[in-house]
C-alpha cells in the first residue's frame, strides 16, 4: 500500500504534531520516531502532496459517498426541509420541497429524524423557535401601541401619519393587526426627509456609573458597522453599557432563518437592557408568507401589510416591560430592487413608531441620502466629502455609520441624561 | 456555490462519477471537467467566467510567445549554440515574460486594486493639499481571482524558466478553471498539476478515505469550530472593542485567531479531499501552524502553498539572501509587505505583511548573531552556504533551531503564537476602531466576567488538537479505512448530523474568498 508521501521537517522536539486532519498529511508511526540529536542540514522545502494510500477502486469510493448523502440526507431530512422553504419562491423552491417533503416523511417513518433532534436538545445552536413571524403570535407580548393614540392629532416630526387610524381604535392587540391602508403603492420612494430626524423623548431618569444605562442593538448586518460607531461614541462614558447583536443574513422577511421577534424576547429577557435599538431591512426584500398562509409578493399592498405587522410585532417585544425603542430608519440604497423595498419599508416603520409612545424613529436618511436619493459620498460635519456607503451600496462604512451616531444616541442621551 | 451546501452536494454528485466514467476518453474528461468547473464559478456570477476564460486564452498565448522565443538551455550541460545567440534569446524570453506577467498583474491591479490606489492616492493628495479629484473606479471583485491569476503566472513563469513545457489550451483551462482549488485555494503550481493530467487516473487506485476524512474534517472545521467561534466570540468583540475588556478580549483574540485558521484549513482541507476522489493530489497547505516555534516556522505551516510561491517567485527574483544582510532583510521585509497585500487591498493588510517582514528580518539578526557569538558559521547550519538549499533558504527551508530544551521550545511556540495573534489583529480589526482598541481591552476591564466557556474549551481544544501525533490519527484512519463501505458512509453522515445540528443556518462566507 501507497503512502503518503511527506517532507515536512520534524518539529524541534522531534514530534510531528498536527490536528487530525492536518496529520493525515503525515506519515503514519512518524511521530514515533525521536528527533535527531544533530542538527539537520538546511534543505530545499520538498513539495508535500496529500493523498496515495489506503485506495480503493472509484466504484466503492462512490458507493460510499452516494450512501453517506443517502443516509446523511435522511438525517437531516428536517433541516434539508426547511432549507428548502428558505429558496426564494419560484421553481427551485418547489423543486426542493418535492424532494425535501417526501423525504422528510421518510425520516420520520423510520425515526432517523430523532438522533438530530436530541442533538439539538443538547448541543444545538439556539435560534429560537420559528413562531412569531411566521404567524404564530408571541402571546405574552403585549402591544406597544398607545389606545388613546390619535397620529393625526399627535404626530411625531418625520413620522407619515396618514395611517394607523385604525389600528389605534381597535385597541391593544396581542399581534397588531396590519395598519397600513391597502392602497399605498408600494413602491414609492419615501418623500424626501427635511425634519430633523429625531424626537426629543421625555427623560426618564439621569444614568450613573452606579446605574448605567444598558442599551441592546439588535438587527441585521447593517447593524455591524452601525454598532461599532455608536460604541465608539460611549466608550468612555462608565454610564452607558452597550451590547449589540447582529446577525448577517437575517430580517424580519424570513423568520424560518431567524425568528427575530422570539428572538428579541429571549435576548432581552436574558439582558434586560432599558434602551433597544433595532435596525432591519438589508434583506427584508423577497417575499413573504402571512399567518394564513398565502405568499405576499414584493412590491403589493399585501406585502406592505405583512411587513407593517411584523415591524409592528418587533417594536413591541422591544418596548415591553417599559424599554425605550430606538428605530433606525433605512437610507437610500442603490441596488434597484432594495432601493425600491427600502423606502416602503422606512414608511411602514416611521407609520409604527407613530402608533407607539415607547418608539423614536431615526430617518438616517436625511444624513445620507438626503432628498431620498442614493449617493455614495456625503459632505461631513467639517465639509469634507464621506465615503459613506461600501461597495455594495448598501453598508454603511465606518465613516458612514460616524455620521448617523450621534443623532442616533442623542435621543437617549436626552432620556437619561448624559448628552451633551 | 459554497462547498458546504446542498447545492454543491448535488452538483458533486453528478461530477465524481461522470468524471470516472469518462476518464478512458481523455478528451471528453477534459471538456467535461472545463465545463463543470466552468459552471461551478459561474454560480457565482457568469460575467466572471469570461474573466477566467480570458485569463486561460490569454496566458496560453504568453506561454507559447515565450517558448516561442526559443530555447536558453543550459550552457554547464554543454548545449550547443552560441553564446551571443543564447544571451539574445535569453533576452528575448525576459521580455516576453515581463510582459505576459505585467498583463496578469495588470488585470489582478485593476479588479483588486484600482479603487485601493485610487482612494489612497486621493488621501496623499488631499494631505498635501492638493484637491484633485482621483479616479477610484468601483469593481466588484471576482471570485478567486487571486488565487487563479497566481496559478497562472506559475504556469507562464515555469515555461520561461523551461522548467516546464507549454501544454495545450484544453489542459491549461482544466488546469486553471479545475473547480476544487479554483476559488480559494491551495495555490497549486502547473509544475503539480499538469503531470497528473498527462497520466490517466487509475480508477483502482483512488485514496477515497484520506479525501472523505479530509472532508469531513473541513466541513467540522469551518461549519461548526469557525461559524461558532465568529458568533459566540470574535464578531462581538471586534464589533464593539471598547466594551470587552480583561479576559474577555484575550478570549476573543485566541478564538480569532483558532476562527481564521478553522476556516481558511477547513477550506481547503476539502479541496484536497474533493479533489483526491475525483483522482487529484494537491499539495497539503497547513501543517499545525500554532505548534510553530517561529515566524519562519510559522511560515513553513500556515498557507504552505502561498509561502512557497512567494519564495519561488517573489523572493529568489528579488535576489533573496544574495545580496548580504541588509539586502536579504530588505528582501524579505518587500516579500511579505507584498504578500500581505495579496490578502486584500487595504493599509491593514500592508501592515500585517510588514510586521511578518519585519518579525522574519528580526528572527534572522538574532540567529546572525547567535552564530557570531559562537564564532563560526558553519556551526550554525541555518547560515552557512549550502549547496543545493538555493536562495530562498532564509524565507521558508532553514531548519529551526533544535538544541533548544522543552521549556525554551515551549517558550518560543507561545511568544510565536501571540506575535501571530497580535499581526493578525491588524487584518482583522478595521480602521476606524483600530487593533489598539482590541488590544487596550486586554489590559483592562478586569471585572468583566462574561467569558462563554464553551468558547475557551473550542480554542482550548483546537489548539491541543494541534499537538496530536501524526501516528496516532493514522493509526486511526488505518482503522476506518479498513471498514466495510456501511460503516465508512455511516461514519460520514454522522459527520454530516453533526455538522448539521451544531453549525449555523446557513454557511457565512470563507474568510479567504475576499482574498
Amino acid at each position: 500500500m501507497a503512502r503518503t508521501s511527506t517532507s515536512i521537517d520534524p518539529g524541534p522536539d522531534g514530534d510531528r504534531h498536527a490536528t487530525p486532519s492536518d496529520a493525515l498529511l503525515h506519515i503514519p508511526g512518524a511521530g514515533r520516531h525521536r528527533a535527531p540529536r544533530r542538527r539537520p542540514a538546511p534543505r530545499r522545502h520538498r513539495i508535500t502532496t496529500v493523498g496515495g494510500d489506503d485506495v480503493v477502486p472509484a466504484g466503492r469510493a462512490l458507493a460510499t459517498v452516494v450512501l453517506a448523502l443517502v443516509l446523511g440526507a435522511l438525517l437531516c431530512a428536517d433541516s434539508a426541509h426547511r432549507a428548502a422553504e428558505r429558496q426564494p419562491f419560484g421553481p427551485v423552491r418547489d423543486a426542493a420541497l418535492a424532494v425535501t417533503g417526501p423525504l422528510r416523511t421518510v425520516s420520520h417513518a423510520v425515526g432517523l429524524h430523532l438522533p438530530r433532534e436530541w442533538l439539538l436538545d443538547v448541543a444545538g445552536p439556539d435560534d429560537g423557535p420559528a413562531t412569531a413571524g411566521a404567524g404564530a403570535p408571541l402571546d405574552e407580548v403585549p402591544s406597544a401601541v398607545d389606545p388613546a393614540a390619535d397620529p393625526a392629532a399627535a404626530p411625531k416630526p418625520g413620522a407619515d401619519t396618514s395611517a394607523g387610524g385604525e389600528q389605534a381604535a381597535e385597541g391593544p392587540s396581542k399581534v397588531p393587526a396590519p395598519v397600513a391602508p391597502a392602497t399605498t403603492a408600494p413602491a414609492t420612494p419615501a418623500a424626501p426627509t427635511t425634519a430633523p430626524p429625531t424626537i426629543a423623548p421625555a427623560p426618564r431618569r439621569v444614568a450613573t456609573v452606579e446605574a448605567p444605562v444598558r442599551i441592546w442593538m439588535g438587527g441585521d448586518s447593517l447593524l455591524g458597522n452601525v454598532a461599532a460607531s455608536l460604541g465608539r461614541l460611549v466608550d468612555d462614558d462608565p454610564r452607558v453599557v452597550l451590547d449589540a447583536d447582529f446577525r448577517v443574513g437575517t430580517g424580519l422577511a424570513r423568520p424560518d432563518v431567524l425568528d427575530w421577534p422570539a428572538h428579541l424576547a429571549e435576548q432581552l429577557a436574558a439582558q434586560r437592557p432599558e434602551v433597544v435599538y433595532l435596525l432591519f431591512g438589508g434583506n427584508d426584500d423577497q417575499d413573504m408568507t402571512t399567518p394564513e398562509g398565502s405568499r405576499a409578493v414584493l412590491g403589493t399592498p399585501a406585502w406592505r401589510a405583512e411587513y407593517a405587522r411584523r415591524v409592528g410585532l418587533a417594536m413591541d417585544v422591544a418596548a415591553a416591560d417599559g424599554r425605550s425603542v430606538v428605530w433606525i430608519g433605512l437610507p437610500a440604497h442603490e441596488p434597484e430592487r432594495l432601493r425600491a423595498a427600502g423606502a416602503v419599508m422606512a414608511e411602514v416603520a416611521r407609520e409604527q413608531a407613530a402608533l407607539r409612545p415607547a418608539v423614536t424613529y431615526v430617518d438616517t436618511s436625511a444624513i445620507l441620502t438626503p432628498g431620498g436619493t442614493y449617493t455614495e459620498t456625503v459632505a461631513g460635519a467639517d465639509g469634507a466629502t464621506v465615503d459613506a456607503r461600501e461597495a455594495d451600496g448598501v453598508h454603511l462604512t465606518h465613516a458612514g455609520a460616524d455620521l448617523i451616531a450621534p443623532a442616533l444616541l442623542a435621543p437617549v442621551a436626552t432620556q437619561f441624561g448624559f448628552g451633551p | 456555490m459554497l462547498f458546504p451546501t446542498i447545492r454543491f452536494a448535488i452538483f458533486y454528485l453528478l461530477v465524481l462519477p461522470t468524471s470516472w466514467l469518462l476518464m478512458p476518453r481523455p478528451v471528453r474528461w477534459r471538456v467535461f471537467m472545463v465545463v463543470a468547473s466552468f459552471g461551478f464559478y459561474g454560480a457565482w456570477d457568469w460575467g466572471y467566467t469570461v474573466l477566467l476564460a480570458a485569463s486561460i486564452v490569454g496566458n496560453h498565448a504568453g506561454a507559447r510567445w515565450i517558448e516561442a522565443a526559443g530555447p536558453v538551455g543550459d550552457r554547464d550541460a554543454g548545449d550547443d549554440g552560441d553564446d551571443a545567440g543564447r544571451e539574445g534569446r535569453r533576452a528575448r524570453r525576459g521580455r516576453r515574460v515581463a510582459v505576459t506577467v505585467a498583463a496578469n498583474l495588470a488585470v489582478l491591479g485593476f479588479y483588486k486594486y484600482a479603487g485601493f490606489l485610487g482612494e489612497s492616492s486621493g488621501g496623499l493628495l488631499s494631505a498635501l493639499g492638493l484637491d484633485l479629484e482621483v479616479p477610484a473606479p468601483d469593481v466588484v471583485l471576482p471570485v478567486g481571482i487571486s488565487f487563479f491569476t497566481f496559478q497562472a503566472l506559475s504556469y507562464v513563469i515555469d515555461v520561461h524558466r523551461e522548467r516546464l513545457q507549454t501544454t495545450s489550451l484544453l489542459d491549461l483551462a482544466v488546469y486553471l478553471s479545475f473547480f476544487p482549488h479554483l476559488v480559494a485555494g491551495p495555490i497549486v503550481r502547473a509544475s503539480e498539476f499538469l503531470p497528473q493530467l498527462r497520466h490517466r487516473r487509475d480508477p483502482r487506485r483512488v485514496a477515497a478515505t484520506l479525501g472523505l476524512w479530509l472532508i469531513a474534517a473541513g466541513l467540522v472545521k469551518k461549519v461548526v469550530v469557525s461559524s461558532y467561534l465568529a458568533e459566540a466570540a470574535v464578531d462581538p468583540l471586534f464589533a464593539l472593542p471598547g466594551q470587552h475588556g480583561g479576559f474577555e478580549a484575550l478570549v476573543g483574540i485566541y478564538a480569532y485567531a483558532i476562527q481564521i485558521y478553522a476556516d481558511f484549513s477547513g477550506y481547503t482541507d476539502m479541496a484536497i479531499g474533493l479533489a483526491l476522489l475525483l483522482g487529484f493530489r494537491f499539495p497539503a497547505n497547513f501543517d499545525a501552524p500554532y505548534t510553530a516555534t517561529s515566524l519562519r516556522d510559522f511560515w513553513r505551516r500556515w498557507h504552505m502553498t502561498l509561502s512557497r510561491w512567494l519564495r519561488d517567485y517573489l523572493y529568489v527574483p528579488l535576489g533573496g539572501n544574495r545580496g548580504g544582510r541588509w539586502r536579504t532583510y530588505r528582501n524579505l521585509s518587500l516579500t511579505m509587505v507584498l504578500g500581505g497585500l495579496w490578502h486584500g487591498a487595504a493599509w491593514t493588510f500592508v501592515v500585517w505583511g510588514a510586521l511578518h517582514g519585519a518579525g522574519l528580518a528580526v528572527e534572522r539578526w538574532f540567529d546572525e548573531r547567535r552564530a557570531g557569538r559562537r564564532g563560526a558559521a558553519e556551526r550554525h547550519p541555518t547560515l552557512a552556504p549550502v549547496r543545493g538549499a538555493g536562495y530562498g533558504t532564509v524565507l521558508l527551508d532553514a531548519p529551526v533551531t533544535t538544541h533548544s530544551s522543552a521549556a525554551a521550545t515551549w517558550a518560543r511556540r507561545i511568544v510565536t503564537f501571540h506575535l501571530v495573534c497580535v499581526a493578525g489583529l491588524v487584518c482583522r480589526a478595521a480602521p476606524a476602531a483600530g487593533a489598539g482598541e482590541v488590544r487596550g481591552g486586554v489590559g483592562g476591564g478586569a471585572g468583566d466576567v462574561a467569558v462563554n466557556p464553551v468558547v475557551v474549551l473550542v480554542v482550548a481544544l483546537m489548539l491541543a488538537a494541534q499537538h496530536v501525533p501524526a501516528a496516532t490519527v493514522g493509526r486511526v484512519r488505518a482503522v476506518v479505512a479498513a471498514w466495510p463501505v456501511a460503516a465508512q458512509a455511516a461514519a460520514l453522515a454522522t459527520v454530516l448530523l453533526l455538522v448539521d445540528a451544531l453549525g449555523p443556518a446557513g454557511v457565512a462566507p470563507f474568510i479567504y474568498f475576499q482574498f
